[in-house]
Order: C-alpha cells, then structure tokens, then sequence
C-alpha cells in the first residue's frame, strides 16, 4: 500500500486529528489558566492618609516625618503643670469612598530618664461633626522607667471626602525639668 | 476588588476549541468537504494557541480594552466559520437535512455558548455591547436549540406538528 493512501486513510486521519487536537486544547487551557492564576499587585494611592494639619509644623509632623501611612510628631512640647493642646498635630483625610480606619502606635523614643517629667500625651481624633474619640494615651502610670503601653483602638467609619484631625494633649509634672522632647510615630491602619 | 471571573482570552480559548471541533467534524465529514480543509482549522487553532501565548507576555502592556477586542474578533472568526460550514452544506452541497443537523447540533449550541460569555464579560466588566442584542441572540440561540434537541430525540413530533396542520386546514 502506499504511504499516501495510508495518510489519507480516513480512521488514521481521524485519530491524527483528534491527538493533535487534543494536545492543542490542553496546552491553550493550560496558558490560559497560568493567566488566571498570575497574581497582579498594582500600586496605587492610599484613600486613607495623614496630611498636614494647621499645627504639624511645631509638633513637627512635616517634611520626611509625614507619610501617607505613618508620622512621625518629633517635637511635640509639655509644660509643667499645664495642659498644651495641638488641635490639628496632623489630620486624616479620606479621598475615596466610605472606608474604616484606627491610629495604632509604633514607638515613642526617648531615654528612659525622660519619662519621669511628663504626666500624660493623649491622642483624639477629632471627626468632621466635632464628635471627640480617644485613641490611645500615653502615661507613667508604670512607673517611670516604661511608658505605658497604649491599648489598640478600634476602627471607626469615615466618610468619603472628610477630613479628621488628630488632637493631641501633652501634660508635664510641676517638677519637670525644661528642655525634654517626646517623638512618637503612629500609623494609620485602613480596611 | 474580586478578580473578574473571565479574561478576553477565555474568547480565543473557546475560539480555538471551536476551531478543533470545526476540524474533527470536516474530518468526519471528508467526503463533503476538501481534503485540505481539516487541516487549515488545524492550523487555526494553532494560531489561537500562539495568540493565547502573545497575549500573555503582553498582558499588562496591551491592556484590558485591546485584548477584549483581538479575542472577541478572533471568536466571531471561529463562529463564521461554522456559519459559513452550515452554509456550505445547505447552497453548495445542497444536503438540507445534514444542514438543518450541523444548524442544530453545532452553529446554534455554539452561538448559544459565546453569547452568554460574551454577555456575562460584558455584565462584569462593564457593557460594551449592547445587552438587549445579546439577549435576544441568548433566548433565539436556546430556542432554536431546545426545538432541535425535541425533534432530535423524538423525530415523530415534526410529523405530528404537520398532520395537525392539515387537520386544522380541513376543517
């Protein structure tokens, strides 16, 4: 028999086709599922984030110490035996829609020796309608090796488009001695 | 966001399986046809395959609304083959009922199937065609498939449709 008519018998035809075809079909589905499963991760702006407030220049929450997610308030003052109060040391500002957000601590830096003068540096966020929520407070109530350890707030709703502003409180001992800066650095968590 | 539940490219996979199954059944079908033409929908699923490749080492540069378009074009090729098969079996060859058969049992599930893919990318990711069009086209598509499915499995229904007909003309 020739090998033409044996090519172009109909059953070997058949099967050629169906393998090949069968092959093609696996391999397309297989590309087409490696493109399924390919993660993508797209970098994008934050919706939630710090922006500067009327007093982040002297509590010190500007240039490199202000991020979208973190700040840094690297001067922030106390006087003995008087409440100062930042009403705006940094705002939160909300450009996309409704989201959830919380103020979590990160560190606060300074020698141990430090913490003896001061009485209390309270964080509030302050909501657009005025309503006040206390986030974390930072006291000697340990004593005055450790600062104590704020407690986690939980999340609150922010609208689209608001702004907050983050008030904080600082409080020195009548007994304080001058010239003792506090640096805290807080972030800001979104879901 | 959830990830959509299809890419553009799901159109040329179901392009390059319409291409294979067009093959197996020109094969099947060899004396209606010319020898060459199971091959060249070989060759065309092929190319779905080689497109399938492209368009996934260019997925971010192409962007979603171009790849859309060369998957979808290279789907209603696909369909205008079959189309065109269906066509060819009923003008050219003039077998009706082998035709009607390759309508109901390939041109219209087949429609049916990439309509309603077609509609539902377009119901995730937003409509590009008009959603009434692709309605109409869902529901003529099932029906035509459910009326060729009763006839399939009870040929008697066609005969019985008719005689009633004339009964009613008599009358």
């Amino acid at each position: 028999m020739e090998i033409g008519k044996i090519l172009f018998r109909r059953e070997l035809k058949l099967v050629t086709l169906l393998l090949t075809s069968l092959l093609i079909a696996s391999s397309s589905a297989a590309v087409y599922y490696s493109m399924v499963m390919e993660p993508t991760v797209t970098t994008a702006t934050a919706d939630v984030k710090f922006i500067a407030g009327n007093d982040s220049a002297p509590a010190g929450a500007t240039g490199g110490s202000l991020t979208d997610s973190w700040v840094r308030l690297a001067s922030l003052k106390a006087y003995p035996n008087t409440s100062l109060t930042y009403d705006q040391a940094v705002n939160v500002s909300n450009t996309g829609s409704a989201h959830q957000f919380k103020l979590t601590h990160v560190s606060i830096t300074n020698g141990t020796s430090a913490i003896s003068n001061f009485i209390s540096i309270t964080f509030k966020l302050v909501a657009k309608n005025g309503s006040e929520y206390v986030t974390f407070v930072y006291d000697n109530a340990d004593g005055d090796t450790y600062w104590g350890a704020p407690p986690s707030m939980n999340y609150i709703d922010i609208l689209a488009g608001e702004n907050w502003a983050v008030k904080v409180i600082t409080k020195a001992k009548a007994s304080a001695s001058p010239g003792q800066v506090c640096a805290i650095m807080i972030n800001v968590d979104v879901k | 966001m959830a990830d959509p539940a299809i890419l553009p490219e799901f159109f040329a996979l179901l392009s390059v399986d319409v291409f294979l199954l067009l093959s197996l059944l020109t094969c099947l079908l060899d004396n209606r046809f010319p020898k060459a033409i199971p091959y060249i929908y070989q060759i065309a699923a092929l190319i779905g395959f080689g497109h399938l490749l492209v368009s996934r080492e260019f997925m971010i540069l192409f962007g979603e609304y171009m790849r859309f378009w060369y998957n979808f074009f290279y789907l209603l090729v696909g369909l205008a083959n079959i189309v065109a098969v269906n066509l060819y079996l009923a003008v050219e060859q003039k077998t009706w009922m082998l035709a009607k058969a390759w309508s109901g049992a390939v041109t219209f599930p087949i429609t049916l199937i990439a309509v309603f893919f077609v509609s539902n990318y377009s119901y995730l990711q937003g409509a590009v065609f008009p959603m009434l069009i692709l309605q109409i086209g869902l529901v003529v598509s099932a029906i035509v498939m459910g009326v060729s499915i009763s006839i399939y499995l009870s040929p008697d229904l066609l005969n019985k449709l008719r005689r009633r007909r004339e009964v009613n003309q008599w009358r």
